[in-house]
């Protein structure tokens, strides 16, 4: 193509740019005033771990005391919050962007999510903070005995008569995590996941990485319908529409193999990334950027154009 | 006030409405959307353009 | 004739590449007559109501339309004009595409028009994470994974609402804008893509 072919020299019409313009931005200003009155916007409140605690009790106790014995969902991550050997999703065989880039959020789960905020009620309550101190203090081994012996006791249920029953099996763990409850309900942990010791914050990773670790926040979800496994990812709460552009993103999350598939996120963001290049290349690449020639569309557009110059 | 008022002309906030069907499941908003997208490309082309009388 | 400063050279380059009827024209290739034209100049139009709605927010600072009657109808307009604006752009899209627009020349209109539409879903994505409200909490908590996955994750952290903050209000509609500029100046510059 040569540059005089850029200009066109051929018949022209009269066109009016500036008015074009403000008459889109009238009527496009118009719409979307009109469909806010009309429609509105969600805002489902966020979920509290004081609500949390309090509406699912026994999912906020097995949560913490996984978190406290390592078996939690970020205890098992590993990068970028936690140094867990092999962890992290491949995308082909051994190959993983998110260990290669490793740990760069790190998290202690029993630290962040137990044994920090517990020292807050521990500096007023000395039955506390000698719970605190025999955890502390015990190898590591004892440790997880006692949160074991706890997590069992939580799922088979009736936590306080198997505790009655064989106390030192548990050791100080039942005192943690009644504190901890305690802690929640009162709202009180909302507060000292997120607090630090610089006064000012804006980074809600721990606090939420916490309540992604249960399996209220989820169950709240799936009645929405924004669940992976539901298309969720273009949902929206209630009956607003979502994202919808995303249906490409979604849709790979739904069919094998990746709807089974341990590095689906991997796999999919992979794919996603190769398509998108794509999309940016269509210019480029043969076949598909004939596909205009062959699907006469474009025969509609330009058809006055066609009858009185073709 | 206002806002308040009219934000509440239509409202969305009900049970979630979803088509299911196997794998494949929309919520009814967003099959609206993609609809009315599909329909006024259709539109855009199909409709008419006023003809120019400055045609040079 | 070349100018020896700078500034010359670029003024000399900016007029030869852009005269002012090229720039603002009142007239087009008589085939630019079809309805699907229209849809590029909706899209902008839609984006000048998201950003000033959300500017209208930003006054008030990220929490407010969480209280205010006035500030949720912002909300709402911000939210809708987004869904305008994706709607629009999405035609504009399907008709360049079947115009096979891209001819002559015309190649980095298309990418830069094709970047600018996969940034704008990184914006809004980023808009949900720090509407401060359910959404946010579940989109963040299940985005991280995918982003995580990727290795995105280990420097764009979604559950940090200060750095989706700025993601949001400053960096992503930054360059999407001037994505934006530079396609509507290369859409000025090489023109309409003739018919197939």
């Amino acid at each position: 193509m040569t540059v005089a072919a850029l200009e066109w020299t051929g018949p022209k019409r009269r066109y009016d740019i500036v008015k074009e313009a403000v008459i889109a931005l009238a009527a496009v200003t118009a719409l979307t005033l009109l469909l806010a009155a009309i429609f509105s916007s969600p805002d489902v409140k966020p979920v509290t771990v004081a609500q949390w605690s309090a509406a699912d009790p026994t999912d906020f106790l097995t949560t913490a005391v996984s978190e406290l014995d390592g078996t939690s969902g970020v205890a098992t991550y590993g990068p970028p919050y936690t140094h867990v050997a092999g962890a992290g999703q491949n995308i082909v065989g051994g190959i993983s962007l998110a260990r290669l880039f490793g740990v760069q959020i790190p998290i202690d789960p029993a630290r962040a999510f137990v044994l920090g905020p517990l020292a807050i009620p521990a500096q007023t309550n000395p039955r506390v903070a000698r719970a605190l101190a025999v955890y502390e203090h015990a190898p590591a081994s004892e440790q997880r005995s006692w949160s074991q012996a706890f997590a069992g006791a939580l799922a088979k249920g009736h936590v306080i008569a198997r505790i009655r029953a064989h106390p030192a099996a548990f050791g100080p763990v039942p005192v943690l995590m009644g504190e901890l409850l305690a802690m929640a309900r009162s709202g009180a942990l909302d507060g000292a996941l997120v607090s630090t010791d610089r006064f000012y914050q804006t980074n809600f990773t721990k606090a939420l990485l916490f309540l992604a670790d249960g399996s209220y926040l989820e169950s709240l979800a799936q009645t929405e319908h924004l669940l992976g496994s539901q298309w969720g990812m273009m949902n929206e709460t209630g009956n607003y529409p979502g994202q919808a552009w995303l249906w490409l993103y979604t849709f790979w999350y739904q069919v094998p193999p990746f709807s089974t598939s341990s590095n689906a996120d991997a796999q999919i963001w992979a794919i996603m990334a190769l398509l998108s290049l794509a999309f940016v290349c269509v210019p480029f690449i043969p076949g598909v950027r004939s596909i205009p020639r062959y699907v006469p569309v474009y025969r509609l557009i330009w058809r006055d154009f066609y009858r009185r110059y073709g | 006030m206002l806002a308040a008022l009219v934000g509440a002309v239509v409202n969305l906030d009900g049970r979630p409405r979803y088509i299911h069907s196997g794998w494949f499941l929309i919520s009814t908003a967003n099959l609206v959307v993609i609809v009315a997208m599909l329909a006024v490309f259709a539109l855009a082309i199909a409709a008419p353009f006023p003809r120019d009388r400055g045609e040079a | 004739m070349t100018a020896s400063t700078w500034t010359g050279r670029i003024r000399d380059r900016g007029v030869a590449a852009f005269p002012p009827d090229r720039l603002l024209p009142d007239t087009q290739p008589v085939y630019v007559a079809s309805w699907i034209y229209v849809f590029g100049v909706l899209t902008l139009a839609a984006f000048a109501v998201v950003l000033a709605s959300g500017a209208v927010i930003a006054l008030a600072g990220p929490a407010w339309w969480h209280t205010s009657s006035v500030g949720h109808y912002v909300n709402s307009v911000h939210l809708w004009g987004t869904e305008l604006f994706f709607f629009f752009m999405v035609v504009h899209l399907w008709g360049k595409f079947f115009m096979a627009a891209w001819r002559g020349r015309r190649a980095l209109t298309w990418i830069t028009g094709a970047v600018s539409f996969l940034l704008s879903i990184a914006t809004a994505f980023t808009g949900y994470l720090t509407q401060q409200n359910f959404d946010s909490q579940w989109i963040g908590t299940q985005a991280k994974d995918g982003l995580n996955a990727s290795g995105v994750g280990a420097f764009f952290n979604v559950l940090n609402f200060g750095q989706m903050l700025m993601w949001h209000i400053l960096l992503l509609p930054l360059v999407v804008a001037l994505l934006i500029g530079g396609h509507i100046l290369l859409v000025r510059r090489r023109g309409v893509a003739p018919p197939l």
